[in-house]
Parts: C-alpha cells; structure tokens; sequence
C-alpha cells in the first residue's frame, strides 16, 4: 500500500515546555481519507504545519508522499510540496481577481504552461463545481463558493495528497455538507485527503461514509 | 525561471502601484553615491591660506669650484640666520619655483637660497659678496599663491552625509518592501501555502531593490555628468577639484555598478523574515518559531 502520509509517534512540545503533541500517530495510504478531530487549541493546525515542515518536531517521523521531511533539504521540501495541496486557516484567495485568475496565478506560480495548465485549471474548476463562476470576482463569491475556490486553489494542479485546515469553519451547517461534498469530489479524483475539523457532525450526516474514510480524535494532541 | 519571471511581472505590477516609495528609495541611493563621491573628490588639506611673497637669491658659482668646496659653502649658507633652504642647480637647468610661465633658465652652477622673508636680503647677500668663489648674487621674489582647499569641515560633513545616506537608503528600502508587501499579502500569503521557498521570496524582493538601485545610480549619473559640464567652464572649481572632468567615466560605471548592489541589498535586508512577520502570522495564525498556533 503506498502512503501519502504516515506519522508516526509525534511529539511537539513548545520553547515553554508545554508538549501540545504527545506520541501521535497516524497513516493516510493513496487513496485515504483521514479526519483529525478535535477541540480548539487541541493541535491540528500545528499537525499540519508539522508535516508540511514548517515547523521540527521535538520528536517523531513524518513520512509525507514516502519521504522523510526531516532529512530533506528546504529545497527538496520546495519540491514535495508542489506534489501536496494546502487549504490553511482562514483560506488564502486573491481578493482583487476573478477565481480563474486565482487559479491561473498558482498555475502559472509553479510554471505550467500551455495544454497542461489549461487541463489543470478546467479540472480544478469541474471538480469544485465553479466552471459557472469562473469569471466572478473573487470578493462577489458567497462564504460557501469562495470556500470551493480555497479549495481548488489548494487542489490544483492535482496534488497527490491535500491537507485542509478546518475546511467547515464559520460555515451554516447546509454549506458545511456542501464543502464535504467536494472535498469526497476531490478525494474520488485521486488525491487522498487530510483534514481536519473542530466537530464531526458533518461526518455523521453524510450516509453513507466511504469505509476508507478515517475519524481520528485529538484531545490536547493525545489520539483518541 | 519561468516561473519566477511570472512572479517577478506581478511584483512589479504591486510596486508600480507604490512607485513613489521606490523613487524616493531610488533618490537616497543617488544621495548617497553623490555623498561618496564628494568625499573622493574634494580637497584634504584644508583651506590654502592667504598669498605670501617667496624671496630667493640666486647665487652664481665659479666654475674652478670643486664639488666638496660647493658643499662647504652651501652649509655656510644655510647655518645664516634668514635662511630657509639651500638648492643646488646645474647650468641649463631650470628654476622651477618661479612657475611655468616665468621659468627662469640657469647659465652658470647655482646655489638657491630660498629666504624666511625679503627682509633677510640684505644680510644674507652682503655675507655672500665676501665669499670667495661667488660670481654674483640676484635676487628674485614672487608672490605665492597657496592651493585652493576648503574646510575640514567640507569633508567632515561629506561623511556624515555618506552614513546618513547609506542609514536612509537601508530604512527607505524596508519600509517601501514593507509597503509593497503589505500591498502584495495575498500573493505572498497564497504562494506560502504553496509552499514556495522563503529564500525564493527573498530573492524575488531583491528585483525591486534592484531597479530603485539602477534608478538611483542613473539619478546620480545625471547629477554627474551635469556637474562635470557645468564645473569644466568654471576655473575656480577646476581649480579646487581638478579631478572633476577625469570623474565622469568612472563614476558613471561605479556610480551604477554600487547603486545596483546597494538596491539589491536594500531589498534583501527590507524584506521581512518569513513566518516571523506580521503579515505572516496574519495568515497562518501560528506564532514564529517553535510557538505554533494550536488549533
């Protein structure tokens, strides 16, 4: 089975010596499906800037797309990620611009050109379900739309995994339903998924879940 | 590289929409470039003085003299009081003291003695009339005009102006790239979760620091080249800086080789340290350094 992300025994304890991640493991193969649920202040966010490299752990491994970030240089974390899309907390978007020009800046960010950005750019739009709105302005989107255009910002070009933070935050439950729907789009077109959440309501409202989906809970960065 | 030309282009579309603070960023780099060649060109050695006359006898020798007899007579001289200096001439040389213009040319070997003041005259011929082996004794005197100079403090104030234009472009150049972050927080914010490098953003800063330092060096090529052409038909300032028309070459390829690197500089040191910043933090709600945001 290949992994998108494995960790495994992390440990994180602040400058203050207060440990925020204590012995936390967790494995997301290829096709995974993996929630990390838990309270505020509970350590997702951190969870997710540690595999992302942004921040050592005091202790552990992180395998992310089967590499060892610990031991990769900042230039080769450089390239890891354009494989790994990330929606961070509140959601990045280019407010003065329509949401094509959106996509079109990352895309052309990373240096695709041609036939294979245009690919990237239509699939990312059918995936969310935002070709109609292609040409909106960004600021004219409504909270669940521009969550959608987050979200296909994060997911183009196609990363192999994808880490949302919080994708459900400040949203009515009806849209929050909305975001889980694309993001099992988004996990159905081939990306595994990471995400996380304060509750997991919106989990148990959508029957049926895919059996691949895994609910983690995290209480003051204990699994459990 | 293509890549980064793309994000170069938008850059600059955010600092052509804040290019006040590049020019004024640009102008301090002039300033201090023209600082630094006003401290390279301007006279050290204070301010020249007041005319003053220079009085030398010139004393013809006899030609059956010897060498050492010649010797013995020039410490004679110079141990009279009134006597600054004794210079030994050969015939046909020249006397150079006297300037390009009144070049006085020697027939016989000569002594030049070179008097405290015209009021030693007197004394000091009537000493060598006497001695035996002296043809004869003339006198000349001519007004001396010192070397223009100028204050120490022309200089002194030419340094401070350097540093202060040296601090002022480094704080001009963080805070127009704090400006045009600030202006470019979306980008930047974006291309962070996209996981771009630190480093790369860096580097993408140094491009506008880069053209305010072109600009500056241009602004000071300008000024140059201006003063050079203006001060080539002005005696007194070829007078006091006679390196001013040779400036011109060099100091335009100086001028924009330091303006370029003192912009790149400005652009490294003004952009503010990654996650650390404000706007960072803004974005990604963590504290810097190990002091995460704990969601």
């Amino acid at each position: 089975m290949q992994i998108a992300v494995q960790v495994s025994e992390l440990t994180f304890t602040t400058d203050e010596g207060v440990p925020v991640l204590e012995g936390f493991s967790l494995g997301v193969p290829r096709d995974g499906f993996a929630v990390v649920v838990g309270p505020p202040s509970s350590g997702k966010t951190l969870l997710l800037r540690l595999i992302l490299r942004e921040l050592p752990p005091t202790g552990g491994q992180i395998l992310l797309v089967g590499r060892n970030v610990a031991r990769l240089s900042p230039k080769k974390v450089a390239q890891l990620r354009r494989r790994v899309g990330y929606l961070p907390q509140p959601p990045v978007l280019l407010t003065d611009r329509t949401l094509e020009e959106n996509l079109l800046f990352k895309l052309r960010a990373y240096g695709l050109e041609g036939e294979e950005r245009e690919e990237e750019l239509e699939r990312a739009l059918a995936i969310t379900g935002l070709e109609a709105r292609r040409t909106a302005p960004v600021a004219e989107l409504t909270p669940l739309e521009a969550r959608r255009a987050a979200l296909a910002v994060a997911a183009c070009p196609q990363p192999v995994v994808l880490l949302a933070d919080d994708p459900f935050r400040d949203l009515p439950e009806p849209d929050q339903d909305a975001v889980l729907e694309t993001l099992f789009s988004i996990w159905q077109a081939g990306t595994a998924l990471l995400v996380t959440a304060r509750e997991e309501g919106v989990f148990h409202r959508r029957t049926p879940l895919p059996s691949q989906l895994k609910l983690v809970h995290l209480r003051q960065g204990v699994e459990g | 590289m293509r890549a980064f030309l793309f994000l170069a282009g938008e850059l600059f579309r955010a600092v052509g929409r804040r290019w006040w603070t590049v020019a004024l960023w640009a102008l301090s780099v002039a300033l201090a470039l023209a600082a630094g060649t006003a401290l390279l060109l301007l006279p050290s050695g204070g301010v020249g003085g007041r005319p003053y006359v220079e009085a030398i006898l010139l004393v013809q020798l006899h030609p059956h003299l010897s060498p050492r007899q010649i010797d013995e007579l020039a410490w004679e001289i110079w141990q009279a009081p009134g006597v600054l200096g004794v210079g030994f001439r050969f015939p046909g040389e020249s006397e150079p003291s006297f300037g390009s213009e009144r070049e006085l040319q020697l027939e016989d070997r000569t002594l030049v003695v070179e008097l405290s003041a015209p009021e030693a005259r007197a004394q000091v011929q009537e000493l060598l009339t006497l001695r035996e082996g002296v043809v004869g004794v003339s006198y000349r005197e001519r007004t001396v005009k010192p070397p223009p100079g100028l204050p120490s403090l022309a200089r002194i104030l030419a340094l401070v102006g350097l540093v202060l234009a040296l601090g002022g472009s480094l704080a001009l150049a963080r805070w127009a790239t704090l400006r045009v972050v600030r202006l470019w927080r979306e980008p930047l914010a974006l291309l962070r979760s996209t996981g771009i490098s630190e480093g790369c953003l860096r580097r993408l800063f140094m491009l506008p620091g880069a053209l305010a330092g072109l600009a500056g060096g241009a602004i000071y090529v300008a000024l140059l080249w201006g003063a050079v052409s203006w001060g080539s038909g002005q005696p007194q300032v070829l007078e006091l800086v006679p390196a001013l028309p040779d400036s011109a070459p060099w100091g335009t390829a100086l001028g924009l080789v330091i303006g370029l690197l003192l912009g790149v500089l400005g652009g490294a040191v003004g952009y503010p340290s990654g996650r650390g910043s404000l706007i960072a933090q803004r974005f990604h709600r963590g504290q810097p350094g190990r002091s995460p945001g704990r969601e």
